[in-house]
């Protein structure tokens, strides 16, 4: 978008002021510029597939942000629910999961975690 | 995508200098790095006659600001903009400002109102009364504040802006300028800042030149 500034704000602006004199302190807080650099200006979220899923973060609304989140979550709950294709030597995953490949041959067993919901 | 605007010329110290206010270049950030930051940091010389002897060896928050951030981060953004103002004869950088409408920054004086954040401004060493024996340009913190109004107008903000002062700084920014004082606000991993907050009727109150309340 344009800013248009019209002659009469130039007009006023050029009339002097008594807050000419005043000298201008700097503003800008201390780490605030690591925050929104050009380089970190993007949301990454490398799921367990191996997909990147990208977001630029200084336009994306809450929501998506989140959006972005359950997306993450959902394809790695996908991958570890199925269990011919884990690894544990392969994939990091939570103690749980372990549990549950290791004491069934591999296989996902969640009878017996009726607790957790 | 970002805002653009065009060049405006500002007769400055009672018309004896011809400023030009215009969108920052990659040549006004060469300029900081070259010009202003070793000054910023206090690497001048003992006897150096344009400066006060407390410049030397000191070093200033300015000299840190991350211009060249800045700059790629208005380009990206579609309400985000790095002001310059320069002297028009020789091109030489007065004074820088960055100002945020990108991001949801609202009132705190009317709480409904989005308002233009100024993230960061700084004025060039020689045009400062802290460091140079005579200050060169007067007025560039009344042009930029004044100009955030009249982005936060052009954006459909009612022409606030806010800003973060260090508490050094605060009684220039609520004696001095007049804006209204906030309270302090705490920023997530960046520090606990001095908020103040200015609008259309702040600019008409210093175009009056009384600058009461």
């Amino acid at each position: 978008m344009k800013i248009e500034i019209s002659e009469a704000w130039v007009k006023a602006a050029a009339c002097p002021s008594e807050l000419d004199e005043i000298d201008m302190p700097p503003v800008g807080r201390g780490r605030r510029s690591s925050a929104r650099s050009s380089t970190t200006n993007f949301l990454r979220i490398t799921t367990a597939t191996g997909t990147e899923l990208t977001q630029r973060r200084d336009s994306a609304p809450p929501g998506s942000v989140r959006v972005l989140g359950v997306a993450a979550a959902a394809a790695l709950v996908l991958f570890t629910v199925q269990p011919r294709e884990i690894s544990t030597k392969q994939i990091q995953v939570g103690p749980r999961a372990r549990d549950a490949i290791g004491t069934n041959g591999g296989a996902t067993d969640f009878s017996s975690r009726s607790e957790d919901g | 995508m970002s805002i653009e605007f065009s060049p405006i010329q500002l007769p400055l110290n009672g018309g004896l200098i011809a400023c030009e206010l215009r969108a920052a270049t990659a040549d006004d950030v060469r300029q900081f790095e070259t010009d202003w930051r070793p000054i910023l940091e206090g690497r001048v010389g003992d006897g150096d006659p344009r400066w006060l002897p407390s410049v030397a060896g000191k070093l200033r928050r300015d000299a840190g600001f991350p211009w060249a951030q800045e700059l790629a981060s208005a380009g990206l953004a579609d309400k985000r903009l790095v002001a310059a103002i320069s002297c028009k004869a020789t091109g030489r950088l007065e004074a820088l400002m960055s100002l945020d409408g990108e991001n949801p920054h609202w009132s705190r004086v009317h709480p409904t109102q989005r308002i233009v954040f100024v993230d960061y401004v700084a004025i060039a060493p020689w045009n400062q009364e802290e460091l140079a024996v005579t200050r060169e340009v007067k007025g560039l913190g009344r042009q930029l504040l004044s100009f955030a109004v009249e982005v936060a107008r052009q954006l459909g903000y009612e022409g606030g802006f806010g800003l973060h002062s260090t508490p050094e700084a605060a009684a220039t920014y609520e004696g001095g300028f007049k804006l209204w004082k906030g309270t302090m606000e705490a920023v997530p991993d960046d520090g606990t800042w001095l908020y103040f907050e200015g609008d259309g009727a702040w600019l008409e109150r210093s175009r009056g030149g009384r600058g009461k309340p």
